[in-house]
């Protein structure tokens, strides 16, 4: 997930289904992020920091969430 | 992903488990009451529980577990009495809360048979099926989901048996973009197999499928469904799937602004808006899969219905050939191409291997929604969508995306498809052609009609490692 303009603080949904906290976006696109709910991954525990790959946050928390942007028409 | 032991967490079903002691808080449809007639005593498997439903002579319904408490002998093979379903072995007589009410062979004035009770659920009628509840008392009420009970329609009842965990079907529902490329591409490519596409077009949509101008198929040729944008929210009642697509503008897209309702734990409305596509866990590895519709009538078609007039018909399941190939003929439909997606993910498949993208938001969300409530009854709560004040209970809407503006609650809108389409063709590429009716109406109007079902050497599961 594309996390420009992101703020510190928003509650983002893994794709293991787990709610992390946003800290800081690195220099790599790397989110630094604390584990607030966990519910599949395997290495999160709560409270935990941790620096996870931006294709591995899902959504933003919430009652709705949205996939990517998609532009299937255009293709590969 | 998830780890095995989660994995285990929301797929086990049988009793004690987290996902099984759910399950039990839900009345779960199994079995039209019309099967019944013909055949009053019926094998069930339902979370994992062996058990036998039947109709006494007196009309009443029953649900025992399948052993004979006495040489343990199968009551699937009982005889139905006045009250209560007789062991052929020695004829001991069970009524409807598993109570032994005869013992010809024992003493007459012997106490044995107070003493003896099997285990036994209650059973109630609603639309046409019959629903059981396994769960601690006292029970919820049955849902009066709208589709059950609301008047005007004609109802008709398809089942099957899917040879895989309960789980695995659900999250198709909660996966909008497959529709995409299982429902389109493979579609396609799938009609080309069988030559009634010469042209299966391309994934993208750039070039478009074309017919082959030799087949004698009829097929209406859907263009594919293409998103823009798709989500899942959290409403009442389960999660709304939403898709903005192709050719909608954002603020008119209904299946956006409104969505298609999965309803908690194992339902999901059909795309008639009218109909139910239910999949109860008959155990780890196996669903009982219903397809409920009350559908509107045609005209001049009467909507009164008697339970047993109900029409229930079987829906054949996509297989693999002698060799373990494709049966192509079987997949140019949207429940073969289901059937095959989900068998072939493996009996309970490996969570724990799987790899999920951002585009998989609807599954993450059932899994946490799943979560959530196995917590809540952990915690000594009722789950969600457990019913017990008539009040709220008397017909149960939903919110649905294939319905007219002007009544977006569903109470009277008109499924489009359902005007347009359903019963009125019969082609490939349509799961609806199973439906009796369709058949029949087919024939009426010299529509053409798909050729017989073909015949499976073997399961999708069984060559499937998952």
């Amino acid at each position: 997930m594309n996390l420009d303009g992101v703020a510190p603080g928003t509650r983002l949904v893994t794709t293991s289904g787990d709610i992390a906290e946003l800290i800081e976006v690195a220099v790599n696109g790397e989110a630094r992020v604390r584990y607030v709910e966990v519910l599949g991954g395997a290495e999160a525990v709560v409270g935990n920091e941790a620096s996870i790959s931006n294709d591995d946050i899902a959504t933003f928390d919430g009652d709705r969430f949205t996939g990517p942007p998609r532009t299937s028409s255009s293709g590969a | 992903m998830l780890t095995e032991a989660q994995n285990d967490r929301l797929t086990q079903v049988g009793p004690g488990t987290p996902m099984g002691e759910l399950m039990r808080r839900y009345w779960q449809p199994i079995a039209a009451v019309a099967e019944l007639k013909d055949n009053p005593v019926k094998p069930i498997r339902l979370l994992g529980e062996d058990l036998v439903l039947y109709r006494d002579e007196g009309g009443r319904l029953g649900l025992i577990e399948a052993s004979c408490a006495h040489r343990r002998v199968n009551l699937l093979f009982g005889i139905p009495e006045e009250r209560g379903l007789r062991c052929p072995y020695h004829g001991w007589l069970y009524d409807e809360t598993g109570q032994c009410t005869e013992m010809p062979a024992e003493p007459a004035d012997s106490t044995f048979p107070s003493r003896v009770k099997i285990t036994a659920y209650p059973v109630e009628k609603l639309g046409g099926l019959v629903f059981a509840y396994l769960g601690p008392q006292p029970a919820p009420l049955v849902p009066h989901w709208y589709p059950f009970v609301e008047e005007g329609r004609v109802r008709s009842i398809g089942w099957t048996v899917v040879t895989c965990n309960w789980l695995q079907v659900m999250e198709n529902s909660l996966d909008p973009i497959h529709a995409e490329y299982l429902h389109g591409y493979f579609s396609k490519y799938a009609l080309q197999r069988i030559g009634v596409l010469k042209d299966r077009g391309d994934i993208y949509g750039k070039r478009s499928f074309e017919r082959n101008p030799d087949s004698d198929h009829w097929f209406k040729g859907n263009p594919t469904m293409r998103h823009i944008s798709a989500a899942c929210s959290r409403f009442e009642h389960g999660i709304l799937k939403h898709r903005w697509l192709e050719g909608e503008t954002q603020e008119d897209s209904i299946g956006w602004n409104i969505g298609h309702p999965i309803v908690f734990p194992n339902y999901e409305s059909g795309t008639g808006g009218h109909d139910f596509q239910i999949r109860v866990p008959m155990d780890d590895t196996n669903t009982y899969y219903i397809y409920y519709y009350a559908d509107p009538p045609r005209e001049g078609e009467p909507t009164e219905q008697a339970d047993d007039d109900i029409p229930v018909y079987h829906v054949p399941i996509a297989g693999v050939d002698e060799r373990g190939l494709p049966i192509w003929g079987q997949l140019d439909n949207n429940s073969g191409q289901d059937h095959y997606a989900w068998t072939s993910q493996g009996p309970r498949t490996k969570r724990y291997l799987e790899k999920l993208g951002q585009s998989d938001m609807g599954i993450i969300l059932f899994r946490r929604m799943l979560s959530e409530q196995l917590q809540i009854v952990e915690d000594g709560g009722e789950p969600m969508n457990t019913f017990r004040d008539p009040a709220t209970n008397d017909i149960v809407w939903l919110p649905f995306d294939r319905m007219g503006d002007e009544e977006i609650q569903g109470k009277r809108a008109v499924p489009k498809r359902a005007h347009k389409e359903g019963g009125q063709v019969i082609s490939h590429g349509a799961s609806g052609k199973f439906k009796p009716w369709s058949i029949e109406y087919a024939k009426r109007i010299g529509a053409p009609i798909p050729p017989p079902f073909p015949e499976s050497a073997r399961t999708v599961v069984e060559v499937s490692p998952g």
